[in-house]
């Protein structure tokens, strides 16, 4: 099959290496593959994109996102971007509409988007081709991805499911059992990564949608009642890592995503409590969803990524400025470049603005961090311009905590879990370890020479 | 020393002009009938709205005497010496200088720098909080701010952030922003019940920070903290703001230097809410919408102290109400307002014009024997439909009245489902303000005579029309700073200062006095108290249980 993939992240370029991988022909617009200093760098990821280059297979093109070239006969249209309006999206749909060289087509959706997306956008299709000679007939799809910053292309071959939304409004000719023929040709696509069982659940684009959305949802929800519980630990001397393990053993509930900690990040977390939030503000009686259960898991979660500054502001008694605090990880979870709502960035704007120097250390992700604290984005205090010392970007966690008032762990490499802490904390300022992710058993943490306060366990501070 | 005084407004000769002129003015319904022109030739127009004091008792021969008077008494003089900083307020002799704090930076005089110096500080702080960079003492962000103050460190403000919520800053939207005055701790208790100490701000702002109701409710809520921060030092400087003129009164408070904002004794506490005071606007509403509060009173400024007398709207509004209390013996004003956003203009109004001018002694201290302020009093012109109208229409008070009406509204709704509902809303509300002020006016001849007496409506009551544009931060800023202007001129006219408020100090001194003898149990204390006042205290002490019994 012939394929485009629109989009320059993590998703696009895992679907074009795999795709690439299984005999299709994949075209994305890109000068070059991702480097490795970028967000997207995942090792497995970068080869299998390279190999796929070499043989041809994977083709990059230097064309903007909404030129088609007819000669590429392009039968399957990716659209892997995030953060786009409908409009937007169409204008890509249309081109490729209009280039399109074969009988019919598709257009499949792969991230989080509103409730409705794939509809509107066939609609707009039918109607910008009514009344014109159209060589091609296009189902729009959802196709949901499923893949995980840190093993993307595992979480994308062996994810053990495959949704595919078709739009109610496609206008192929229907295969056996009511299916879009579009639907049928994604089954193929996926067929090699789909053979002990056939995972397949084919649904409406709208039941589609809204499982995505729901899944991240219910995910966050699991995470924020579980912040919600460690504060209740902190104040009630318990230490939540029992308490997370015993409710983790009953079946009904699980392991997975219980873990308290300073905050989650990632766009597709996200985006999609984003989109939720959109719903829920669209329907009639908006009034009042504003303290439903999805926006306090959204509260709670900025709450959490505020966390440790509060507890490094009542540990030195607000006298914080002038002070120096090591950032261990920057990254929104290990394994990934990407600090796309990270709380680092909450914590580094609090630090900055009342005068404390930061000292970052994290294996994959200060590129990006770096670009973040020169862009826009980052706000601060009038009276407190960053200037170019107060964060310094340092070549290892030992070196991060020489001299500092207090080290934050925000994320929890493997690479910081079984470092010397007693030699670290001889070469600190003041011994204080706040620990955003519950990797150390509080007592060795106190025998190393620290204080030690967690998330819901450690010292209550 | 009495020829030196300045001559009464009644011994003008100008002011029997007008006694004369009085008998020859018709009822209004007669002046509408003969003149088809008259409204076209009774219009002001200023900043953002205009005035039309057609339904106002007056004719041509009228205007021109009360020009005359405007004239005479030298207030084209006194104007000027008000901007330019001559003591106008001489019985504490020093300037009234608000204007000055609405003067653009770009124009501001080098001896005031310090006014765009302070609203800067004020501008960093707020931004502090709106980012979150505050901190309360245990590290969390700050979710509410309650303004401690009274009076002129109170109304403005809460009139202002009512009136102009819909036009709050994004980042202000979070931010929660309430407002604590009486003495008796009433609102403080309803909010300390849901406010929580570690997120919640406090500004005290006090002219000369030793206000007693303002006080007293500061210490309440610094007791209401240091249970859970005792840390005092941290509870300081993380939760409390202090604004005022006197900086050793906020440093003996405890305020620490860095959440010190100034203001100076050049500005009236009624007249305060465009310095520091109106940091409580600024949290709410955000900066942008404060700075274009001071650009609309500046651009009435700019108005009251270049046009001349008839097309100037504070001045018409003085020349006119002088005209209803002295001449015609209309002693009460009514303020009207169509907007129910505009719920306390009237309370901030009531405070701006008695407090300024229910004087009765010349600024020389000599007594008068004419009238000051009437009684100003006002409610939403559609409420008060159904509260006191009656009594405008069919009572034996003679009253004038201000209706106050924004001719667009719901610009920004009519997307809505709900905005062409809320659009015929406004019309009927637009409906309402003219059917009523026309009424007032004519009485019967606004419809069908009848001949049943309990539908006879005189007319002859006076109003002014003040139509704004629309109501934003820019014509509220003029709005008010017209009120401050008419306010001023007729002081002039009257002879009096507006600037103080000797009225309100004996009752705080007595209440001082009084505290400590209320609290003793034996009675010899409060022997030499009138009968009444020992009666009441004595039957007070009973129902709680002090005077040596057991309270039920």
């Amino acid at each position: 099959m012939n394929i485009r993939v629109l989009g320059n992240n993590l998703e696009a370029w895992t679907l074009a290496a795999v795709l690439a991988s299984t005999g299709c022909r994949v075209v994305i617009a890109a000068k070059q593959l991702p480097d490795e200093h970028s967000e997207l760098a995942e090792l497995d990821l970068l080869r299998l994109l390279q190999k796929q280059l070499a043989q041809g297979r994977l083709q990059l093109i230097d064309l903007a996102d909404t030129v088609f070239n007819p000669a590429d006969s392009c039968e399957l249209l990716i659209d892997a971007r995030t953060n786009l309006s409908a409009e937007q999206r169409f204008q890509a749909l249309q081109m490729f509409s209009d280039a399109v060289q074969a009988e019919s087509a598709i257009y499949a959706l792969v991230q989080p988007v509103a409730v409705g997306t794939t509809d509107q956008l066939q609609c707009m299709l039918l109607d910008a081709c009514k009344g014109r000679e159209t060589k091609a007939q296009i189902d729009c799809l959802y196709w949901p991805s499923f893949i995980e910053a840190g093993r993307a292309l595992e979480s994308f071959t062996r994810s053990g499911r495959l949704l595919i939304g078709a739009s109610r409004l496609c206008q192929n000719p229907k295969t056996e059992g009511d299916i879009p023929e579009g639907v049928a040709a994604i089954r193929e696509l996926m067929a090699p990564f789909n053979r002990s069982k056939d995972a397949a659940m084919v649904m409406s684009a709208r039941e589609a949608e809204l499982t995505k959305i729901g899944i991240n949802g219910m995910l966050a929800t699991r995470i924020s009642f579980m912040n919600e519980l460690a504060d209740i630990a902190s104040r009630q001397g318990v230490d939540i890592e029992a308490v997370r393990q015993g409710i983790g053993a009953d079946p009904r509930i699980g392991h997975q995503y219980l873990y308290p900690g300073c905050g989650f990040g990632g766009e597709a977390f996200t985006d999609t409590l984003g989109f939720l939030g959109e719903e829920l503000e669209a329907t009639e009686s908006a009034q009042g969803l504003a303290s439903g259960l999805l926006s306090s898991v959204w509260q709670i979660n900025e709450q959490q990524k505020d966390l440790l500054f509060q507890k490094f502001w009542r540990y030195f008694n607000a006298e914080i400025k002038g002070r120096t605090v090591a950032l261990w990880g920057c990254a929104f979870k290990p394994n990934t470049a990407s600090i796309a709502g990270s709380p680092a960035l909450v914590l580094i704007q609090a630090l900055l603005s009342h005068g404390v120097q930061v000292q970052v250390y994290d294996p994959m992700a200060m590129e990006s961090l770096k670009l973040w604290l020169n862009s826009a984005q980052i706000r601060l205090n009038s009276e407190q311009k960053p200037d170019d010392g107060q964060v310094v970007f340092c070549d290892s966690p030992e070196q991060a905590a020489e001299q500092a008032d207090a080290i934050m762990l925000v994320t929890e490499w493997k690479l910081f879990w079984n470092l010397n802490l007693t030699e670290i904390a001889t070469r600190m300022k003041t011994p204080l370890l706040l620990d955003g992710r519950n990797i150390y058993p509080p007592k060795r943490a106190q025998q190393a020479g620290f204080v030690y306060s967690a998330i819901g366990r450690g010292q209550t501070i | 020393m009495d020829s030196m005084n300045k001559p009464l407004l009644t011994e003008q000769p100008v002011f029997k002009l007008l006694q004369e002129k009085a008998s020859a003015v018709p009822h209004l319904k007669d002046l509408f009938a003969a003149d088809s022109d008259r409204a076209q030739q009774m219009l002001v127009q200023g900043p953002g709205m205009l005035l039309d004091y057609s339904k106002q008792r007056v004719n041509d021969d009228v205007l021109s005497a009360l020009e005359q008077l405007f004239c005479q008494l030298k207030l084209p003089e006194a104007i000027r010496d008000l901007f330019s900083g001559e003591v106008v307020n001489k019985s504490e002799n020093r300037p009234a200088l608000h204007s000055q704090l609405r003067v653009p930076a770009d124009k501001q005089p080098q001896a005031y720098q310090d006014v765009e110096n302070q609203l800067q500080r004020m501008s960093r702080l707020v931004d502090k909080v709106h980012s979150g960079v505050w901190r309360g003492f245990s590290g969390k962000r700050i979710t509410d701010v309650v303004n401690l103050g009274v009076g002129g460190s109170d109304l403005g403000p809460l009139m202002l952030t009512q009136a102009l919520k819909e036009y709050a800053a994004p980042e202000a939207k979070n931010l929660r922003v309430h407002f604590a005055s009486t003495i008796d701790g009433s609102q403080l208790f309803d909010l300390l019940d849901h406010l929580n100490p570690e997120t919640t701000l406090f500004l005290i702002a006090s002219k000369s920070f030793t206000t007693i109701d303002t006080l007293s409710n500061a210490d309440t809520v610094r007791a209401w903290l240091s249970r859970v921060c005792p840390d005092e030092a941290l509870m300081l400087r993380c939760h409390f703001v202090g604004i005022s003129t006197a900086v050793e009164k906020m440093n003996q408070w405890g305020i620490v230097a860095e959440n010190q904002l100034e203001f100076w004794p050049w500005v009236g506490g009624r007249f305060s809410l465009w310095s520091a005071v109106g940091c409580s606007i600024a949290l709410d509403l955000g900066m942008v919408t404060f700075r274009e509060l001071l650009a609309g009173a500046h651009a009435m400024d700019e108005h009251f102290r270049t046009a001349p007398a008839l097309e100037n709207i504070p001045a018409m509004m003085a020349l006119l109400g002088v005209w209803n209390v002295n001449i015609l013996d209309i002693r009460a004003h009514a303020i009207l307002p169509y907007d129910g956003r505009l719920k306390y203009f009237p309370s901030y109004l009531e405070q701006l014009e008695m407090e300024s001018n229910g004087k009765s002694v010349t600024q020389d201290g000599q007594a008068i024997d004419y009238a000051t302020c009437p009684v100003l009093w006002g409610e939403i012109g559609a409420n008060a439909q159904h509260a006191f109208y009656q009594l405008l229409h069919q009572g034996t008070q003679p009253v004038a009245a201000d209706f106050i009406l924004a001719a667009r509204r719901y610009d920004r709704s009519l997307d809505q489902a709900h905005g062409e509902a809320l659009t015929a809303q406004h019309e009927l509300n637009i409906a309402n303000c003219l059917a009523q002020s026309r009424v007032l006016a004519l009485g019967n001849a606004a419809v069908e005579p009848a001949d049943n007496p309990f539908r006879h409506y005189p007319g002859n009551q006076p109003s002014s029309t003040l139509l704004l544009e629309q109501l934003d931060a820019y014509t509220l800023g003029a709005l008010i700073a017209c009120y401050e202007h008419k306010v001023f001129t007729q002081a002039m006219i009257w002879g009096i200062n507006p600037f103080d408020q000797w009225g309100v100090e004996l009752g705080k001194q007595v209440a001082l006095q009084l505290q400590p003898l209320l609290k003793q149990s034996d009675n010899d204390g409060k022997a030499g108290l009138d009968s009444s006042t020992r009666l009441l205290a004595e039957r007070i002490a009973d129902l709680r249980g002090q005077n040596g019994r057991s309270g039920k």
